[in-house]
């Protein structure tokens, strides 16, 4: 593998992944990776190619296809005192475990009173953009975020990434770990090449602004930023926060973000219906409504079942930077 | 299923803010006493209105629809003014109820976007930071104009006002002055007073009367007087008045500018004082009016000014007011004529006091001063004096 040894490199969020995954795995005896054609295939965005060679096939683990197990066995290393990184292919097929997650991993501490911790890593590569069509587009962040004893995480850059994988992986409790699939490749960042970490539940202030607040997660924070980079040439100056942790939410950072604005929009791609704006909107009613000057407006995805196969249906299902402008312009001038 | 019909057949009528009285060039809407929408009766009273004295109910002028009502509740109207809309109902008079959609709709409709409910409600509300912030600054929201979309007031536009507001302010601090609000009739009397101080030269005099006899004439009324009110001593004082100006016209008259106008009649205007302010009430044709007459109208006018009964056609019209300041215990005032007429005459307080008798003896009286304010561009002092020593004789010589 070719890392180049220095204080930062250029890295998308597949190589940030990698990287700080062989960090954990050298740092730590105790992590081991498993999931479906992690070892002889590398991963099947090659995210871990190479690892079966270097660690051997007792740390990187090629299962059956069947997450129930995945999930069900990464539970039992992680109470047994191992620190397992369990990958569900794409998150569209993480359902099978979903009862291994809510009703197993999510309740271990608080069923055993902290005799047992499942410090449980699961990552999954999420969203839609990529023609995946049925099987290979979902959001499933709404599904767990509602789960007390989860934490999730959703970075979208990849500095943000290797630092949150990171902390995830010392976390002593389970951390669904949402890889934008669409992120995957799209932009080079520098980032450190030391091991750093993010602390889970800290959102972050991508750009600041005066007119209103973006609050936003995963792929669409890149179109987030285009759209209030071009509103910007029209006087409106917009502040955009980059929740990156879903649970535990980082509500500090949106309503200190309100204050200034008074005005929110947020945008995510996952259903419009219960999605977690519908959580960060409630918060807010609750904490600032009188420091609202407008209505909170949510701009998500729509309340169908699936993001369609034929390209139309999922560029309608999509929200283009055109959207999004138009969703901050109204909410500027309202 | 078929859309109820249009109730409106012709233009809006436009109502406008009535002239509730002579002098009067503005008032008050109090209260929608209908909402915008609901149906009006012709001659239904729908708002009720004041001026500084006087609060009345506006009737509809034709039958139908309030549509709109364009002045808030509260806010000063100058005569004349818009007030509402009503959209009357065709030439029949009848109103058509409106009908309730009886049959369910066969298809599920979509529901509704949110938009239109919200940008109903918009167009109007204050958001939450504007409510606040309104609070904060102690501005009033129609002291913000609004910025926002549809004309709604948005947080900057607040704090723009408010910070225009801060460069006009005086730099020392006010928080020790408690500061009352100004009602509507104090208003009207801050402004009643600067005019007539404004445009009338006042001159002043006061005369010193004997009035023993009516200290007498009283207490002989009030013994033969079983039940029921006894003439006070200001009634004698208004019929003395009043009888005295048939002498002295000039007294019952005002200077304008074309010329100085004499009444052929004496509206006698009186003073009563109210809690928070000051109403005068008049009696017209006073001079028409016998002693028992006049003190019935007086004491009945007084009762409806005291319990808020007065109408409009009251308040207006006076040639010549009369004040009974001695019922504070003054005995002296300067009054301040009343805009509009050329004199004012006080009744001060009757007090016992040690007189030279005509043949140099020292007696003990009940003395009064009835003080004099008069307006000096058409009365001078021959005038004056001589009225003031007539009236002086009739009290000192009344019958007892």
């Amino acid at each position: 593998m070719d890392l180049a040894i220095g204080e930062t490199m250029l890295c998308n969020n597949v190589e940030a992944i990698r990287m700080t995954l062989h960090d954990a795995l050298v740092a730590d005896e105790r992590v081991v990776i498993l999931g479906e054609d992690v070892g002889a295939r590398g991963n099947v965005f090659l995210i871990t190619k190479g690892f079966l060679e270097e660690f051997g096939s007792s740390r990187i683990i090629d299962t059956p296809l069947a997450e129930a197990a995945i999930i069900g066995t990464a539970i039992g290393m992680a109470m047994a005192g191992m620190r397992p990184i369990a990958e569900i292919q794409f998150a569209d097929f993480i359902y099978p475990a979903f009862n291994q997650i809510v009703g197993e991993a999510a309740k271990t501490r608080y069923r055993s009173d902290g005799d047992y911790t499942c410090p449980l890593v699961i990552r999954a590569p999420y969203g839609g953009g990529v023609r995946g069509a049925l099987s290979h587009s979902v959001s499933i962040e709404a599904l767990f975020y509602h789960v007390p004893g989860l934490k999730i995480v959703a970075p979208a850059f990849p500095q943000d990434v290797r630092g949150l994988l990171a902390a995830a992986i010392k976390d002593p409790d389970p951390v669904l770990f949402l890889e934008h699939k669409k992120t995957y490749r799209l932009a080079r960042m520098e980032i450190p090449r030391a091991p750093f970490e993010i602390p889970l539940g800290r959102a972050d202030v991508k750009r600041t602004g005066e007119h209103l607040t973006v609050v936003a997660y995963g792929f669409y924070l890149y179109q987030v930023l285009e759209a209030a980079q071009r509103v910007a040439e029209e006087g409106i100056s917009v502040e955009v926060v980059d929740l990156r942790s879903i649970r535990p939410m980082d509500r500090t950072t949106i309503l200190a973000s309100l204050q200034k604005t008074h005005r929110l929009l947020i945008i995510h791609e996952d259903h419009r219906f219960g999605g977690v704006g519908a959580e960060i909107a409630a918060m807010v009613a609750e904490e600032a409504f009188y420091m609202l000057d407008a209505p909170i407006r949510r701009l998500c995805g729509p309340d169908v079942p699936a993001i369609g196969y034929a390209s139309a249906l999922e560029d309608a299902y999509l929200i283009s930077v055109d959207r999004m402008a138009e969703a901050m312009r109204e909410l500027a001038r309202c | 299923m078929s859309e109820p019909k249009d109730p409106a057949t012709s233009l809006p009528t436009i109502v406008t803010m009535p002239q509730l009285g002579e002098t009067v060039t503005e008032g008050i809407l109090v209260r929608w006493l209908k909402q915008a929408g609901e149906y009006v009766d012709k001659y239904e009273s729908f708002a009720e209105v004041a001026t500084d004295k006087v609060n009345a109910e506006i009737p509809a002028p034709v039958a139908g629809h309030l549509t709109t009502l364009l002045v808030t509740e509260g806010a000063l109207v100058p005569t004349g003014t818009p007030i509402a809309e009503i959209a009357a109902i065709g030439t029949n008079g009848v109103a058509p109820r409106v009908r309730k959609d009886e049959t369910t709709p066969t298809t599920t409709t979509p529901p509704s976007p949110p938009t239109s409910v919200a940008a109903e409600t918009q167009r109007h509300a204050l958001s939450p930071a504007v409510r606040r912030a309104l609070q904060e600054y102690g501005l009033r929201e129609d002291e913000v104009g609004g910025s926002g979309s549809e004309g709604r007031i948005t947080l900057a536009d607040v704090e723009r006002t408010a910070a225009a507001r801060r460069e006009n302010v005086p730099t020392e601090s006010t928080e020790e002055h408690r500061l009352i609000p100004l009602t509507r009739a104090r208003r009207a009397i801050a402004e009643h007073m600067v005019q007539a101080k404004r445009t009338i030269p006042h001159a002043w005099t006061m005369i010193e009367v004997d009035a023993s006899r009516l200290v007498m004439r009283r207490q002989r009324q009030r013994a033969q007087q079983s039940n029921g009110t006894v003439p006070t001593y200001f009634h004698a004082f208004c019929y003395a008045l009043v009888s005295t100006l048939a002498e002295y016209p000039m007294m019952n008259a005002r200077f304008t500018d074309e010329g100085i106008e004499v009444p052929p009649h004496v509206h006698l205007a009186f003073a009563v004082a109210l809690p928070e302010n000051l109403v005068v009430p008049v009696i017209h044709h006073a001079d028409r009016l016998d002693e028992n007459a006049l003190a019935r109208a007086l004491a009945a006018a007084t009762e409806r000014a005291r319990t808020g009964h007065l109408t409009a056609a009251e308040l207006i019209g006076g040639t010549i007011t009369a004040n009974n300041t001695g019922a504070n215990g003054s005995i002296l005032s300067a009054p301040i004529i009343h805009a509009g007429q050329a004199a004012i005459v006080t009744m001060e307080s009757i007090v016992k006091r040690p007189i030279v008798t005509a043949d140099d003896a020292i007696a003990i009286r009940s003395m009064m001063h009835i003080c004099c304010s008069i307006d000096h561009r058409l009365i001078d002092g021959a005038i004056v004096g001589g009225f003031l020593s007539s009236l002086k004789r009739r009290i000192e010589h009344l019958e007892i």
